[in-house]
């Protein structure tokens, strides 16, 4: 009797023991929920509207503009190479551009999709941020409008870049709306693309973004407006309608009327001349200037020089034949004799800024460039006087004692609209855009290349598709490469 | 709780009665003085059936009837089989071991006799440590255990070690060991305010089971390190004073001097144009010098002449012969129940670069106190240190002084005629030797480490007990700028107004176990024995910093934070400040079953639970588990004759572990992170990291089989161990698609798996034992074979100068092949990929055919002699087959490097200057490439340590009541290397020689006197 007693007592403390030991268990499984404290988390960076904000302009700020001015430029027929070019650029420009080694053909895909990551991230935080006052509730709409057109915008740089003409079906790109850095998304028709461009470019233009682009503090004109998106509209419909026949095209081509319109009339701007229009490329005015990225370094400045006076490459004799050198004011606007180089031409357009020698702002979107999808629309749907109208409108301001001139047929119309935008918007990023949509081979005089293996690309050429990068080939089983290369 | 042991008491007294048929042996066991040992084990032979020994030494033992003889044996001491006769009273006296420690392996929780070990462990001893003028312990340790690998990366007085035990464990995370001082887990590679003399063992914990007590911390193994403890008996004071000092070693290779410059340059000048340097400029063979009237010609030669007539040797001003001394008092002694240890050191090593030191004040209490039921240990140790650093060390920069020793020139003098320095631009030694003066660069360290643990038998089957302890570090470094002085001026605003920097760090880390335990034996014979714990553990780190640096210092108050003018709009001094703070947490739960059948099988038994904060929620708790199985193999019936051996062992072990203490990521580093960035003079929210929300451990599977066996009573002993590790889910670089909207290329995910495999060797003679003279030597050596067997996706992906590829070791070096030099041109020349010879460097020819920087070889050897009272001991280690990139090559035999007016080495004088000269020294119209004519085999053998000394012999001791011992030694440090490595020193911790600071030789005398 006793004895039990005492084994009972030692099996109560030997309960006692090891209650407490799993008392400590479960102690012990709570203490190793740590937090950093010293880290932003990416599961709370986003908690106010003001953060919001700052992942937005991390967004505005890695859009790689210049990159697409660049690789237009270069791939296409503007430039040509300086012989002071020490290799910049060159296997771009000779078309030998390669998935593993692309240079500028491959970075717009991961300088893209970054961009596309930082937006869908936020996007994924957006709902948890409680605006505090109606004021913020405003804000945080518009935010969520400025992040989908971007993202819309992003995909439809890549489109451009990677997957040729507009045909529905062919490959297009993944258009990712969310991240996963487990994920290893697979090429989506082209027609699911445009239909996720459209429906983020519908939802930012019926969000709380301002009509009119507006100034931000010194920056100038760097968010997005209405009239912005509505230009997004009118240049993916442009591209939808040059690839697409009959109705089908017509449709798209007073799409591209109708949004280029809207652009128009909600920026409130006219078109600049003289003195006006001459300032726009030294940051000096933003008449016309509808969207731009803001630079604080040399980016897109040292494209086609360095800051030791180095030139790469030089506006081609095939883009300074098309001026008027003495009548049309673009010319000396847009290029510059080098004084450190004889003969060497210069590309004066992205140049220098009162902020320095080479720091320009990138020019993401012009009044002009409306004016010319307006005609080249109403030209496509047959109402030639209306889109001579606009083509001369444009040349009004350009060009010192123009007479206005009347296209001939819509064959004339077209080739004049064409050669007009290679004039006004040269090397801001349209060219080889603008051969892609209508499918059009490159082509380079003689005077611009030193080999005739450099001269023409043809529209079937499958460079005209640029190469994704090896490296998403190589970690994305799904990914498929673009034909030949 | 006096009620609740004598019920205990009773209720074993319960268990005891169904034994009664048995007898009773009661008995005391003492040393060879007759000093009682507490704490001896006495077995019954054969079986399990044991008890140890009181505080008194007593012991009382129930044992079968047919029961024929007891195993007695203590801890420091041997055994001794004792037969049973009719009597039930024995007494047993047992001889002291040779090493206090020898034939226990201590895992830092507990205490277990080799022959019941079932790992694999190498002890080293306190011999190999005592007294050794290093001031970072694990330095120390190099060439002493086999496996074990350690380099020491700087000889600056104080810096720690790399160290690795079997072979690498991680690409992008460390592999060093979890170090555990007297149970507490200490931080890692911060050993300049321990003191080595306290030392008593050091255990290197290598296999799975060996570390199944470390669980996931335990993948490159554990170090252990035991503190001396007091014994019982007549209190004993120790003094061990040194004195001596340490000397810059020998050096592979000749710098150039004046005239040798001279010609040099003239020589650059005759091949390529623009050479302004004055052996060209002032050159009667220069074309420009060819129309100048004869006057100025003979003043060129006097210029000349006189520069030939400077010759500055720059490494004797930048290197000295430093003073080393250390003095060691120790107290210690202790009754029955309670012991102690007290021990007070002071250490001074001046490096051999100048303003470079080390000194060191540290103090320790160990006490222990042992009842019946009760065994508490409570250990304490604070030290205080302060160093002094050289500046930039290891780094190519003129501020560094070792490469400003060899690119200054020799013709540029120290001093002008006024007796300043020679300072300015181009003036390379002047103004290095000038930065020592105007810059301080030192730090201050507190660091305290503590522990208690305690174990109270509440029965003969049940127990509990735990431990707990800290490990505490404070560290504060000071970069302090003289105002006005030369070097200030050089620098920008606002530090050319002179700067003070102070940058503190704090390191706490606390560790808590407790465990409940159940022990028993049973069977016939209790020949099945069972010992099971359950225990639960926890550690917490927290971890702090903060520094600041001010301008505007007060040319009055040099060196402290006082003289700092505070910063206003209009001064703009604005203090920078930083900082920061983080933490970790661990806890584990395990329980460990050990089983022994008769005296001749072990079985260890470990499962784990641990769980971390540093791993993502989803993973942060895994299971580890391990195995380790014993067999004594002389106590089988067949090995009854087998007389030479007086010991054999078989061993086998398998079990899990990872990485925790090199984890690659930090305490968090799995979370994808923000960070603030700018767009147009506003803010921006930008991802910095793309975490890693899936990050598990890296794993490391160990199987080990060692053998262990001593011949002719242990006249020949010796220990084989062969390994194979495989660790897996090991984190990789791998590529990422950025259109899945991550915004990143690349992340870390646990993909790529490992193997280091190898044997490891120990072995020691005693070649002569007698009573005078004994000669006993010993050796061990380590081979490890390191290869990536997986990448996951990825083949290989360039790191550095190395490439990580599978198949391949880690570290393997990976540049183009040198093909020598085109006698026509003077072009360098270089293999391509496919063995050809082209003048074309390209990177796409690199090729990894030039080994790697981590030694599969390792290995150490001794040997001492002991002749009456003279004993001397000399000590060597190696390591083999390893190679490194020798970048002082690439500076030293580079024309680029004199062209910007620097030294070059004599070589360079081979120079090709025209066509049909034969030699490796390319021609200056041709770039210098970085290519395998730089990577050097830096195997090297050292002799690391010689001891010679005298110890006074007892007899004239005998008339001195006061003195115990005497003994007088002088040592040196390593004496000598042989190596065909031609950079400063082949012992580096990375793949690069890039002017670290050299270990220095160091001499030294002493003597210990015992009271």
């Amino acid at each position: 009797m006793l004895n039990i007693n005492k084994n009972m007592k030692r099996i109560n403390i030997n309960i006692l023991l090891a209650a407490s030991l799993l008392f400590g268990m479960q102690a012990c499984n709570k203490s190793v929920d740590l937090f950093p404290t010293d880290n932003i988390n990416e599961a709370n960076v986003f908690q106010t509207v003001d953060d919001l904000e700052q992942g937005l302009y991390a967004a505005y700020g890695s859009l790689p503009g210049e990159n697409d001015m660049y690789v237009n430029a270069i791939v296409a027929d503007e430039t040509k190479i300086s012989n002071e070019n020490r290799g910049q650029g060159q296997f771009e420009f000779k078309w030998q551009y390669v998935p593993a080694q692309g240079g500028s053909t491959t970075s717009a895909w991961v300088s893209y999709y970054y961009v596309i990551g930082l937006i869908n991230k936020e996007l994924a935080a957006f709902d948890k941020v409680v605006p505090r006052n109606a004021t913020e509730t405003t804000t945080k709409d518009r935010i969520k409008g400025e992040l989908l057109a971007l993202r819309a915008f992003s995909h439809f740089q890549l489109l451009q870049s990677y997957c040729g003409k507009y045909n529905p079906a062919a490959s297009g790109i993944p258009y990712t709306i969310t991240s996963d850095i487990g994920a290893r998304p697979a090429r989506q028709p082209i027609s699911e693309v445009i239909a996720g461009i459209e429906k983020d470019l519908d939802a930012a233009y019926n969000s709380a973004v301002p009509d009119a682009p507006a100034v931000t503090g010194t920056a100038g004109v760097i968010r997005l407006s209405k009239s912005v998106i509505a230009g997004f509209r009118a240049r993916v419909a442009v591209y939808k309608a040059s690839g697409l026949t009959g109705a089908d095209a017509t449709t798209e081509w007073n799409k591209a009327l109708t949004n280029a319109n809207d652009c128009i009339t909600k920026s409130g701007k006219t078109l600049a001349t003289g003195a006006n229009y001459a300032n726009i490329w030294s940051d000096d005015n933003e008449a016309e200037l509808l969207f731009k990225l803001r630079r604080a370094g040399t980016s897109v400045g040292t494209l086609w020089q360095d800051n030791n006076g180095d030139v790469f490459f030089e506006p081609s004799e095939k883009l300074k034949a098309l001026f008027n050198r003495t009548t049309d004011a673009r010319f000396a606007a847009f290029f510059q004799i080098d004084p450190t180089a004889q003969d060497t031409c210069l590309v004066k357009k992205f140049f220098a800024s009162s902020r320095g020698p080479k720091i320009v702002d990138v020019k993401m979107m012009r009044l002009s460039e409306m004016y010319l999808i307006r005609a080249e629309a109403k030209a496509e749907t047959n109402d030639l006087p209306g889109a001579a109208a606009d083509y001369n409108l444009l040349r009004q301001n350009r060009i010192t004692g123009y007479t206005a001139e009347t296209f001939a047929d819509k064959t004339d119309a077209i080739t004049k609209i064409y050669n007009e935008r290679a004039r006004e918007l040269c090397f801001e990023g349209f060219r080889f855009f603008d051969h892609i949509r209508r499918g059009v081979a490159i082509t380079r005089p003689a005077a611009d290349v030193q080999s005739t293996a450099w001269q023409n690309l043809p529209a079937s050429d499958y460079r005209m598709l640029f190469p994704i990068p090896q490296a998403s080939i190589l970690a994305n089983p799904n990914m498929v490469q673009n034909p030949g290369y | 709780m006096r009620k609740l042991v004598s019920l205990f008491i009773l209720l074993a007294f319960c268990v005891v009665q169904t034994w009664a048929q048995d007898r009773t042996i009661t008995g005391k066991v003492t040393d060879e003085n007759g000093a009682p040992i507490s704490g001896a084990s006495v077995l019954v032979k054969g079986s399990t059936t044991g008890t140890t020994t009181k505080a008194d030494g007593s012991f009382s033992l129930n044992v079968p009837a047919n029961a024929k003889q007891l195993v007695v044996s203590g801890v420091g001491f041997g055994s001794s089989t004792i037969n049973l006769g009719a009597s039930n009273a024995v007494t047993v006296s047992l001889k002291a071991s040779a090493g206090d420690l020898t034939d226990v392996v201590i895992t830092g929780y507990s205490r277990v006799k080799k022959s019941e070990y079932v790992g694999a462990a190498s002890k080293i001893d306190k011999k190999a440590i005592e007294l050794v003028p290093v001031g970072s312990f694990d330095q120390i340790l190099q060439g002493r255990a086999p496996g074990l690998r350690v380099s020491a990366g700087s000889g600056q007085p104080g810096a720690s070690a790399s160290v690795q035990i079997r072979g690498p464990k991680s690409i992008s995370g460390g592999s060093t060991p979890l170090y555990v001082v007297d149970g507490v887990p200490v931080e890692q590679s911060v050993f300049q305010s321990l003191n080595p003399n306290d030392f008593e063992t050091v255990d290197v914990l290598k296999d799975a089971s060996s570390a199944a007590l470390y669980g996931s911390r335990g993948a490159s193994g554990v170090i252990v390190v035991t503190t001396k403890r007091g014994q019982k008996g007549t209190t004993k004071l120790s003094y061990r004073p040194q004195i001596g000092f340490t000397q810059p070693g020998a050096q592979k290779f000749d710098m150039m001097s004046s005239s040798e410059v001279l010609q040099f340059q003239e020589n650059l000048g005759r091949q390529i144009s623009g050479i302004s340097l004055p052996g060209w400029r002032f050159s009667r063979n220069n074309p420009a010098n060819a129309g100048l009237p004869a006057a100025t010609l003979t003043s060129y030669d006097r210029i000349l002449d006189s520069l030939r007539g400077n010759n500055v040797n720059w490494a004797d001003i930048f290197q000295r012969s430093g003073r080393f001394q250390s003095h060691d008092l120790s107290l210690s002694g202790g009754s029955d129940k309670t012991r102690f240890f007290l021990s007070g050191a002071y250490y001074k090593e001046q490096g051999i670069g100048e303003r470079s030191d080390l000194t060191r004040y540290t103090l320790r209490s160990n006490i222990d106190h042992t009842t019946d039921k009760l065994t508490v240990q409570f250990n304490n140790t604070i030290g205080y240190s302060e160093r002094n650093f050289i500046e930039s060390e290891g780094g190519v920069a003129l501020a560094n002084p070792f490469a400003a020793a060899y690119l200054a020139l020799p013709y540029d003098p120290l001093l002008l005629s006024n007796g300043s320095v020679n300072v300015g631009a181009g003036k390379v030694g002047g103004n290095a030797y000038q930065r020592i003066r105007d810059i301080k660069r030192y730090n201050n360290q507190l660091k305290a480490t503590g522990g208690v643990s305690l174990n109270y038998d509440f029965t003969k089957n049940f127990f509990a007990g735990g431990n707990a302890g800290y490990d505490f570090r404070e560290t504060q470094n000071t970069t302090f700028l003289q105002p006005g002085s030369f070097t200030a001026t050089q620098q920008a605003f606002p530090s050319s107004t002179g700067f003070y920097n102070d940058g503190f760090s704090r390191f706490f880390q606390a560790n808590m176990r407790a465990y409940l335990g159940y022990k028993a034996a049973f069977g016939k014979n209790d020949i099945h024995s069972i010992n099971f714990t359950a225990n639960a553990e926890n550690i917490f780190r927290r971890t702090k910093n903060f520094g600041f640096t001010g301008y505007g210092i007060n040319t009055k108050l040099p060196n402290t934070p006082a003289a700092i003018t505070p910063g206003t709009v209009d001064n703009r001094l604005i203090p920078a400040i930083s900082g920061g703070k983080s933490q970790r947490e661990f806890v584990s739960f395990f329980g460990m079953l050990k089983y022994a059948y008769s005296d001749r099988y072990v079985l260890d038994l470990t499962v784990r639970r641990d769980g971390t904060s540093i791993l993502p929620v989803n993973n942060r708790f895994a299971n580890f588990y391990a195995a380790g199985f014993l067999w004594n193999t002389l106590n089988e019936g067949f090995a009854k004759n087998w007389k030479s051996f007086s010991t054999l062992r078989m061993r086998l072990s398998y079990g899990s572990s990872a990485n925790a203490e090199n984890y690659p990521f930090g305490d968090f580093g799995y979370f994808p992170l923000y960070g603030s960035g700018q767009y147009a003079g506003l803010q921006t929210l930008v991802p910095t990291t793309p975490g890693n929300t899936a990050g598990t451990w890296e794993y490391t599977d160990k199987a080990n089989l060692g053998i262990e066996f001593g011949l002719w009573n242990e006249r020949l002993f010796g220990e084989i161990n062969i390994y194979n590790e495989i660790t897996r889910d090991m984190f990789i670089t791998q590529g990422v698609p950025i259109e899945n909207g991550s915004s990143f290329t690349s992340a870390q995910i646990n993909a790529g798996k490992m193997r280091n495999r190898g044997i490891e060797v120990n072995l020691s003679y005693d070649v002569i034992r007698k009573r005078n003279l004994t000669w006993t030597v010993s050796g061990n050596f380590g081979y490890n074979q390191n290869e990536i067997t997986s990448l996951g996706q990825e083949k290989e992906f360039p790191s550095g100068t190395s490439i990580v590829r599978v198949g391949l070791p880690l570290g393997a070096h990976y540049v183009n092949k040198w093909g020598g030099v085109d006698a026509a041109t003077g072009a360098p020349l270089y293999y391509t990929k496919d063995g050809k010879l082209t003048n074309v460097f390209s990177s796409a020819d690199q090729l990894a055919e030039f080994g790697t920087y981590f030694a599969p070889w390792t290995g150490g050897f001794n040997t001492s002699l002991r002749f009456k009272g003279f004993d001397i001991a000399a000590f060597f280690n190696f390591q083999a087959q390893f190679s490194r990139y020798n970048n002082q090559d690439f500076f030293q035999l580079n024309h680029a490097f004199a062209i910007q007016g620097f030294n070059l080495r004599r070589e360079m004088l081979d120079m090709w200057a025209k066509p049909g000269d034969v030699t490796n020294i390319q021609s200056p119209l041709f770039q210098r490439q970085f290519s395998s004519k730089d990577v050097q085999d830096a195997s090297y053998l050292r002799f690391r340590n010689l001891q010679i000394g005298y110890t006074l012999p007892s007899a004239n001791l005998k008339n001195s009541k006061i003195i115990r011992g005497l003994r007088f030694y002088v040592q040196a440090q390593n004496l000598y290397t042989f190596t065909n490595w031609t950079g400063f020193d082949p012992e580096d911790d990375n793949n690069i020689a890039a002017y670290e600071y050299p270990l220095p030789r160091t001499f030294t005398f002493g003597f210990n006197l015992d009271f």
